[in-house]
């Protein structure tokens, strides 16, 4: 994979940040921690940049936002998928689109794909 | 807005702070690199309030906010500022005001666009005048128009009624108002018979007149005035909104003096020609001819 700073495709995180809230509604700390267990390379990248990504797909509707409460008794904004968004995950995993990821360790790849060299 | 994306990158930011804590860096270092693992602020910002951060009218109200404070800090250039509008939008308006009440207000008479005026120049001198008789020829003679009336300035000497005074105001044909549409409050217009030499003189008095000097009473009709020392019966009262180049306090009928051509020598007045014409284009050539035609046989008045 090289030294370079990972890129992100922005399609690819949007995907990334669907799949971490189709496990569940969070707020954007734990979206990041989710996809850092989801790609590794995530984690080396600028937690910021996670929410200009967020607003964006919030905006196409893909995702909802509302303020809540935390466990640590803390207000914080949750994301929540919508159903448009959950269709748009569909969609994609089916494409396969979400695999072109390098090491990505998304959940289920259709038999005998290995779409990246190691 | 603006605050509800600060609170929430704030709850980020703490929540890696503890999590650093516990990892076990101090306070100050946990905070630190909390911070910096989230990232050149700056660039994130902008691209955050430009998907999220308020829509356009907020924008638009923190500008204006912006203005405002700006110019409360400046206040001599806001005096500057202001009074030159203030200038340049009355200048403005008073100048459209008067383009408006000229030239683009449509004349207020009935059907201004087929009214035309016509007048004679002579060649050698800066006058320009219609000889009466010329003026009745016409009116007989002209086929493309539908009507023609006369009128022309005259002063008239009002006595008999405290001081005497110096009336401005017209002599018109008896089918004058009629061309504009315009009716008469309070009695009668002019008839064809009152336009006649010899005939019983009558004056009728605009508003402003009968309002000033005849109390605006119904009963003024009826009543006399003594104008260069004849006696005119007064018939009516032609309405405020009548707008006529000048203003004309009395009307008399044209065709009653003797040479309405050179009326009261003390002006030579321009008298002009109205005509009510139902098209334009054609009523060139046959004026010009019917002009040539009196200059040789001009009929003699009466």
């Amino acid at each position: 994979m090289g030294k370079q700073k990972p890129e992100l495709p922005q399609g690819t995180l949007d995907m990334l940040m669907l799949k971490a809230l189709s496990l569940g509604p969070m707020h954007g700390y734990g979206v990041g921690q989710r996809i850092g267990q989801l790609a590794e390379e995530m984690l080396k990248v600028e937690e910021g940049t996670l929410y200009p990504a967020l607003y964006r797909i919030e905006q196409r509707g893909w995702i909802k936002s509302e303020w809540g409460v935390s466990e640590n008794k803390r207000r914080a904004r949750f994301y929540k998928l919508t159903r448009t968004g959950r269709k748009q995950l569909d969609v994609e995993e089916r494409s396969g689109r979400i695999f072109h990821w390098p090491s990505a360790r998304c959940c289920g790849r259709p038999e005998g794909r290995e779409p990246w060299a190691d | 807005m603006h605050r509800e994306i600060a609170e929430e990158w704030q709850f980020h930011i703490d929540l890696r702070t503890e999590e650093n804590i516990r990892r076990g860096m101090t306070p100050e270092e946990a905070r630190q690199s909390a911070e910096q693992h989230f990232g050149n602020s700056r660039h994130i910002k902008d691209v955050s309030w430009d998907v999220r951060g308020g829509g356009l009218v907020e924008t638009l109200w923190q500008d204006m906010r912006y203005g405002l404070r700006m110019l409360r800090r400046f206040p001599g250039y806001t005096v500057v500022a202001v009074l030159t509008l203030a200038l340049g939008i009355g200048a403005n308006t008073a100048i459209f005001s008067i383009v408006n009440a000229v030239l683009l207000r449509p004349l207020p008479y009935m059907q201004p666009n087929q009214l035309v005026d016509l007048n004679l120049k002579a060649e050698q001198s800066d006058q320009a005048f219609v000889p009466y008789p010329t003026f009745l020829y016409w009116q007989r003679e002209s086929h493309t128009l539908s009507a023609m009336g006369a009128w022309t300035h005259d002063t008239f000497n009002l006595t008999g009624t405290g001081m005497a005074t110096r009336l401005g105001g017209r002599r018109v044909s008896a089918n004058f108002f009629s061309l504009f549409g315009v009716r008469p409050i309070l009695r009668r217009n002019f008839n064809p018979e009152d336009d006649r030499l010899g005939a019983a003189a009558v004056v009728l008095v605009n508003d402003g007149f009968w309002r000033d000097r005849l109390g605006a009473s119904p009963s003024a009709i009826g009543k006399t005035l003594t104008l260069d020392g004849g006696h005119y019966t007064i018939i009516g009262v032609i309405p405020s909104t009548f707008q006529f180049w000048s203003a004309a306090e009395i009307y008399v009928p044209i065709g009653q003096s003797e040479n309405p051509s050179f009326d009261n020598s003390a002006l030579p007045s321009a008298k002009s020609v109205l005509v009510m014409n139902l098209g334009v284009r054609r009523y060139n050539r046959p004026c010009r001819w019917t002009a040539l035609r009196t200059a040789s046989d001009l009929p003699s008045n009466g």
